[in-house]
């Protein structure tokens, strides 16, 4: 028998066999280890009994009594606990994406042209089928004060402004197609509207900040109802086209133009707006929801996306 | 529940329980799931001692040992129906007060938590309790013995915690090394070498009285 097996043996607090014992009596380690946890056991042994206090029943009654309703619903808890804030979060957020996609895909809603670091923009003349005249307002206010050259106030054009602070927006409705016209005015004047005009609408969305006295444009709308040409969209996009081979090619571009903040080129041959090939048939709206331009540019397809 | 019978240990109790008294763990647990109050005061009776003489010596702190062993039973009372008889109820009892003594450990050792006694005290020298110093003359046997088994309960106590549980339950409370083992969750070798381990460490604590 080794030192281990002795050990082994002599730990397990059982009678020693008689290898043990001549093992304890030839190995002066074992004998030593085995005396000094003899001593230990010896002294755990004098160690008495500790009892529970007299009022330890009385103690644990009252004990039991103030836990029993904080213990016996935790088993409930944890769904509470998390399935609770869970399902909220889920709610807030089907809430939140949903009223985004309402308010995009919302025709009726206001559409705002952020410009923040675009100059005022002081004149320019545009056709009367302007695409930014496109934008839709809601006939939520009235808008009285008629525009120049508009000879129906009850029909007056809708209007899109460009400002140097950022968004603008005015709407109104155009009985004819009359050219752009750009004139200083004081937006708060908008506001003065009458019954005449209560069937058509402009309203102005003016974030904090905004001087509303500013120099604005205004540039007439297109109805649906009333066709646009290829031509007469591209123009208004701010891009002069001639004709080359039955192919629309760029000309020049105006100067702070949607099509000169689009980068589009001297040159550049369009294809396509938002994907429909341009022909010569007129063309219903869509105009300033226009995104993208398709145009060929020395041979080579680029697409291209508007900045309003 | 018979809690009304706690405050009771007296013979009153014990002539009314009599037939309680002779039920194994198991059937007291069930009646006490049945509804049988008197069934669970019978488990307090058997298991408050030893409960709470394990904790003592787990934690060498008494007032801590008897709020433990309480806490051990209310646990105990509001699991009751979660308790299967699969092993010994023994085994389960001393495994809930096992956790609750550690977790006790482990929350001194985060609060750093400083025994008034100790501000008194120097590292070498044992700890004196507030008590109104005890003039009578005591023979030096006595004297002799009290600091050994003060010396031995704060060797116990200093242990590390991974090997005092198994020191207490094997030496203390003379468990077996299966029941150890059961009480610990652990494998039946890690729990004797770990009782191998503590006890060396105890024998290197008290180098001093070899």
């Amino acid at each position: 028998m080794n030192c281990q097996d002795f050990l082994n043996e002599f730990e397990e607090r059982r009678a020693l066999t008689e290898t043990a014992m001549l093992h304890l009596k030839d190995c002066t380690g074992c004998k030593k280890t085995s005396d000094e946890q003899t001593r230990v056991w010896q002294m755990i042994e004098t160690l008495e009994k500790v009892g529970a206090p007299k009022d330890f029943n009385f103690r644990l009654k009252a004990r039991i009594a103030a836990a029993k309703p904080s213990n016996f619903e935790p088993r409930l808890l944890p769904a509470f606990r998390y399935v609770l804030p869970l399902s909220l979060t889920v709610l807030i957020f089907a809430f939140v994406v949903f009223n985004g996609v309402y308010f995009v895909n919302d025709n009726t809603a206001p559409q705002v042209v952020e410009n923040n670091f675009q100059p005022v923009i002081e004149k320019q003349d545009a056709p009367v089928d302007s695409p930014i005249a496109q934008l839709d307002a809601p006939e939520s206010s009235t808008n009285e004060k008629s525009i120049e050259g508009v000879s129906n106030p009850s029909e007056q054009p809708k209007s899109a402004k460009l400002s140097r602070d950022g968004l603008e927006f005015v709407a109104g409705r155009s009985p004819k197609r009359s050219p752009a016209t750009t004139r200083k005015e004081s937006v708060k004047d908008d506001f003065k509207g009458s019954r005449d005009s209560a069937s058509t609408s402009s309203k102005v969305i003016t974030p904090k900040g905004i001087n509303l006295d500013k120099t604005i444009e205004t540039s007439p709308i297109s109805d649906n109802a009333n066709p646009l040409t290829a031509e007469q969209i591209l123009s208004e996009l701010g891009m002069e086209i001639v004709s080359e081979n039955g192919n629309r090619k760029v000309k020049s571009v105006k100067q702070n133009s949607i099509a000169e903040r689009s980068k589009i080129k001297v040159g550049d041959v369009i294809e396509s707006i938002d994907g429909k090939k341009l022909t010569n048939e007129p063309v219903r709206g869509k105009t300033i929801g226009a995104k993208k331009i398709n145009v060929v540019r020395n041979a080579e397809k680029i697409e291209i996306l508007l900045r309003y | 529940m018979a809690l009304d019978k706690f405050e009771n240990s007296g013979a009153e109790v014990l002539q009314s329980t009599v037939s309680i008294e002779n039920l194994s763990d198991h059937e007291l647990i069930e009646a006490t799931k049945r509804g049988d109050e008197a069934a669970f005061a019978e488990i307090v009776n058997r298991y408050r001692k030893p409960i709470t003489n394990y904790l003592y010596r787990f934690l060498n702190d008494y007032e801590e040992a008897v709020d433990l062993s309480q806490e051990t039973f209310v646990r105990v009372y509001f699991a009751i129906e979660r308790y299967h008889t699969d092993y010994a109820f023994s085994t389960y009892i001393y495994r809930i007060a096992t956790n609750l003594g550690i977790s006790e450990i482990r929350r001194r050792k985060r609060r750093k938590l400083i025994s008034l006694t100790g501000l008194f005290q120097y590292d070498d020298e044992p700890a004196q309790d507030f008590q109104p110093p005890d003039e009578k003359p005591l023979p030096v046997e006595n004297l002799i013995e009290n600091e050994q088994k003060e010396t031995i309960s704060r060797a116990i106590a200093a242990l590390p915690e991974k090997y005092r549980a198994p020191v207490v339950l094997r030496d203390v409370e003379g468990k077996s090394y299966e029941e150890v083992a059961a009480i610990l969750k652990l494998g039946l070798g890690t729990t004797k070498s770990r009782i191998s381990r503590g006890r060396k460490i105890l024998r290197e604590k008290l180098q001093n009285y070899f």
